[in-house]
């Protein structure tokens, strides 16, 4: 079953394209990279899936609703349904974790507070972090804060989440533990759209990995196929340049 | 120094008697340019450009006018076209108007100040722009934002004296005319210098007490 589908998407910075006629889709449970080089549109791509971003051509269909940023009620619809993760981790400073878990689910969907809170403890503890539920996010470290966001993505009980590489601001010991928390959501079936730069985690949990370069899309396919054996000159420049060998 | 106090005894109750209009107009004027100014913060982030533009050109003009000739023209212009004020209304509204745009571009850059991931994070789950504001920005942007509206709050104070130019028989017209009946300039104009420091202190201490409390561990 498709959840996310992207059918010739296009997309405009005044008239430089930066998103090329791109088509793909992601099924439900299904785990997809996006790799490339910086500023080949990847994290573009993907925030064009939640509305953050516009696009100017084609389709992005989410469970059979178009993603149109002029329909308020039908994106703000789509964005609970698809959540995002973000690399510098966008964690509200003015509340505790739990609080920053359990503001979605409280002021957006409506969940009684007491079962709201119930909950964002659970998933707090499934992030490895029960016991920070009431630290405010300055007083964590950069991995803490970004399983807190992840747990807020789960939050809203989510059908997918958009993963804006979420460990290229971490401290390098640090990126293990958020890996780790991705590779278990991944095993239970979450469907992810993940843009990293983790080759090694692209290659042992992705299902499908896509490489972009100058908003084209290049290769499409399981990551043995792409990150082993990559038909595109340029997939194989970028793998050889970021890979050590 | 003994003649001072002893003037003091007889000049203070009738000062005091215009210290009520400066914290009356004061008041009134501080609610309403906060009203006026928030509203014009919010129309200028909307995102919808014809309320953009309406509060960019407002902020320019009023800012452009001076305050007194705001007064002026709201005291002797409105009667005019049938709107006949008191001069007690029309200092409140008028130092309203005049102020509204410093507030307005306090509270803008406070809402700026804050990161635009703040914004990303709260759409991204969903929020609208009433939640986004309610429970993400404003609650961060009031801390930014506190230090220079608590300046504009003693800068009003001080400001209040333009009443006096329209009637309003506040602190300074009342100093102006007791010195002019007493002769005893030095005397008069200390105490008033006095009163006014007087009142903008508790203001600064309310302030910081203020600052102090939002910082906190949150």
């Amino acid at each position: 079953m498709t959840i996310i589908s992207l059918s010739n998407v296009r997309k405009f910075y005044g008239t430089h394209e930066v998103i090329r006629n791109v088509t793909t889709s992601v099924a439900k449970g299904e785990v997809l990279c996006l790799i490339g080089p910086s500023g080949s549109g990847k994290s573009t791509l993907l925030r064009c899936i939640n509305g953050l971003e516009d696009y100017q051509g084609g389709d992005i269909v989410v469970q059979g609703a178009r993603v149109d940023r002029t329909n308020r009620n039908g994106i703000r619809t789509i964005r609970t349904r698809v959540s995002m993760v973000f690399q510098r981790f966008n964690l509200f400073p003015h509340r505790t974790a739990l609080e920053n878990v359990a503001e979605g689910p409280i002021y957006v969907k409506g969940e009684p507070r007491a079962q709201a809170l119930e909950r964002a403890r659970d998933l707090l503890a499934r992030v490895g972090l029960a016991d920070k539920a009431n630290s405010y996010p300055t007083q964590l470290s950069g991995g803490q804060q970004q399983r807190v966001a992840i747990a807020r993505a789960l939050g809203m009980q989510p059908e997918a989440i958009l993963f804006d590489e979420p460990t290229s601001a971490l401290d390098p010991e640090l990126v293990g533990e958020v890996l780790g928390v991705m590779r278990s959501l991944a095993d239970e079936g979450m469907t992810m759209v993940v843009v990293t730069h983790e080759m090694g985690f692209a290659r042992d949990v992705a299902d499908r990995v896509i490489f972009l370069d100058g908003g084209i899309l290049l290769e499409d396919g399981p990551p043995e196929d792409v990150l082993v054996r990559p038909q595109n000159p340029r997939t194989q420049d970028f793998l050889r340049r970021i890979l050590p060998t | 120094m003994s003649n001072f106090i002893a003037q003091s005894e007889l000049y203070l109750p009738i000062l005091l008697q215009g210290v009520y209009l400066t914290i009356l107009v004061t008041a009134g004027a501080f609610v309403l340019s906060t009203i006026l100014g928030l509203v014009l913060a919010f129309m200028r982030v909307s995102g919808i450009r014809s309320l953009s533009a309406i509060s960019r050109v407002f902020i320019i003009v009023v800012r452009g006018i001076p305050g007194l000739v705001t007064l002026f023209y709201i005291y002797f212009v409105f009667p005019d076209l049938g709107l006949s004020l008191t001069a007690v209304q029309a200092a409140i509204i008028g130092l309203g108007i005049a102020y509204s745009p410093y507030q307005a571009e306090v509270f803008r850059s406070g809402m700026e100040a804050i990161d635009q991931g703040q914004t990303e994070a709260a759409l991204s789950i969903g929020m609208g722009w009433g939640l986004v504001m309610r429970r993400v920005i404003l609650p961060q942007a009031i801390k930014v934002a506190l230090p220079p509206y608590g300046s504009t709050m003693v800068m009003l104070l001080k400001d209040s004296s333009l009443a006096s130019t329209i009637t309003v028989a506040e602190l300074s017209l009342q100093g102006k005319l007791l010195a002019s009946s007493t002769f005893e300039n030095t005397t008069v104009f200390t105490l008033v210098a006095l009163i006014y420091l007087a009142m903008s202190l508790p203001l600064t201490a309310f302030n910081g007490w203020l600052e102090k409390r939002l910082r906190q561990p949150r």
